[in-house]
């Protein structure tokens, strides 16, 4: 079930849901979403002498996926230019701790959306920290938007139960800035890489 | 850390870029990974603490008014050790006695040598000072600076609720005296409140409350820029 604007501000009023800071509640909370802006931080993708991010933890020669990523801070009111097909890692400006029975689907406003920015990201229910976002421009254009604007949106689901997030078995626990992905954190990896060294012995 | 304080260079910058700025330079170095590490930082009040003394004289101002009869070599040393009381009386103004803290930690035995007093004697001097205490250390101190800067010696943080931090929330604040109060709160966080964390894992808790109160801090200045920039629109 959607959250409605009435209930949004009712949780965020009793302290349930949190989103520091929320500079201009009226235009931020919608009639079923919450705008969120665009955070100071980001992770630039770029090209270097490594031929290709390595996802599959099989070799450890490419070293880390870190290094495909030039950090990169901007003042909030500044401006930020992704180019043609360019993948940037950025976060929410907001920080935020949703209750145990709530997630969040993040989408692009609809204004950004039209000129060929696209994300995919879904908030688990009881995280809390701000939001790494995968931010690619699909556009053959370079795009520029400032640092601070409202160019997210969450939608707000309720679940029957709670569904605890574990801050001690989780990745991503309070986080504040943008974070690659960390592959080699993911068990099955290892299982499939012993798979694949078997065959390879085959 | 290191000061920009000739006049001339920010004479020379008005004149070629036609900027005058309001506050003078000072550049400080650290490693990469401790930019983030606000239980280590709380060392560069003790250093800013230098700068101040530097720009206006008092440990020099002190131990010539204070040391006349002794010889230029033992006024030096007279100096040198007024110049620590003094930074770390200035940053126990904004950090309590954090910095005292963080030098027991590896340097807490030191004896007195040419250039600092014993680390008893400044641990003693802080405590003193936050606890109002007769000492004369502290008062020819206090005299010298006001005489010098037309500023008082006295505590210049407030503190805020830290409960937040520890429901893994950035603390809300809303006073530019408030944010010196981080640092004093990393500290009792680490302290004492390290075992109410919803975590258990040390190194990932130190990163978590280093994590909260970077979010602390630069949602207090977002906060403050865009209330600013809405007041003048």
């Amino acid at each position: 079930m959607y959250l409605h604007k009435d209930k949004i501000i009712e949780l965020l009023k009793s302290g349930e849901l949190v989103v520091r800071p929320m500079l201009d509640e009226s235009q931020q909370v919608g009639q079923i979403t919450i705008d969120l802006r665009l955070g100071t931080d980001f992770l630039i993708s770029y090209q270097g002498r490594k031929p290709y991010i390595d996802a599959t933890s099989y070799e450890q020669k490419l070293g880390s996926i870190k290094d495909f990523f030039l950090p990169h801070r901007r003042k909030f009111g500044d401006e930020i230019i992704l180019h043609p097909h360019q993948t940037i890692l950025c976060s929410s400006l907001e920080y935020l701790k949703l209750p145990d029975n709530i997630f969040a689907i993040l989408s692009m406003r609809s204004t950004y959306s039209r000129l060929g920015l696209t994300i995919s990201t879904l908030i688990q229910a009881g995280y809390c920290g701000c939001v790494s976002i995968e931010l690619t421009n699909a556009n053959n254009n370079p795009i520029r938007v400032a640092v601070g604007a409202r160019i997210f949106q969450a939608r707000l689901y309720h679940l029957t139960e709670n569904v605890p997030y574990s801050y001690n078995t989780r990745k991503y626990v309070a986080q504040v800035r943008p974070i690659p992905a960390d592959v080699d954190d993911d068990k099955d990896l290892s299982i499939l890489k012993i798979i694949h060294q078997k065959d390879s012995l085959e | 850390m290191s000061l920009l304080s000739s006049d001339n260079v920010y004479d020379y910058i008005e004149s070629q870029y036609g900027v005058r700025l309001t506050y003078k330079l000072i550049q400080i170095s650290i490693p990469k990974y401790e930019v983030n590490d606000y239980l280590f930082n709380v060392i560069l009040y003790h250093e800013l603490g230098h700068f101040i003394d530097m720009k206006y004289n008092i440990s020099s101002r002190i131990a010539a008014n204070e040391y006349p009869h002794l010889n230029e070599y033992q006024r030096s040393i007279k100096e040198s050790h007024f110049a620590e009381y003094f930074s770390d009386i200035f940053a126990a103004q904004y950090i309590s006695n954090y910095a005292s803290v963080y030098l027991d930690y590896f340097a807490g035995d030191d004896p007195e040598s040419e250039s600092h007093p014993a680390t008893a004697d400044r641990s003693k001097v802080v405590d003193d000072f936050l606890n109002d205490v007769d000492n004369q250390i502290i008062e020819l101190i206090k005299n010298a600076t006001l005489l010098s800067t037309k500023v008082s010696i006295g505590i210049k943080y407030e503190a805020f609720d830290i409960e937040d931090i520890i429901s893994l929330i950035p603390a809300k604040i809303d006073k530019t005296t408030q944010l010196h109060y981080v640092f004093i709160a990393r500290w009792k966080l680490w302290l004492d409140e390290r075992d109410r964390f919803p975590v258990q894992d040390s190194i990932k808790l130190y990163k978590i409350i280093n994590n909260l109160l970077e979010k602390t801090i630069s949602n207090y200045m977002v906060e403050s820029v865009w209330k600013d920039a809405n007041v003048s629109t």
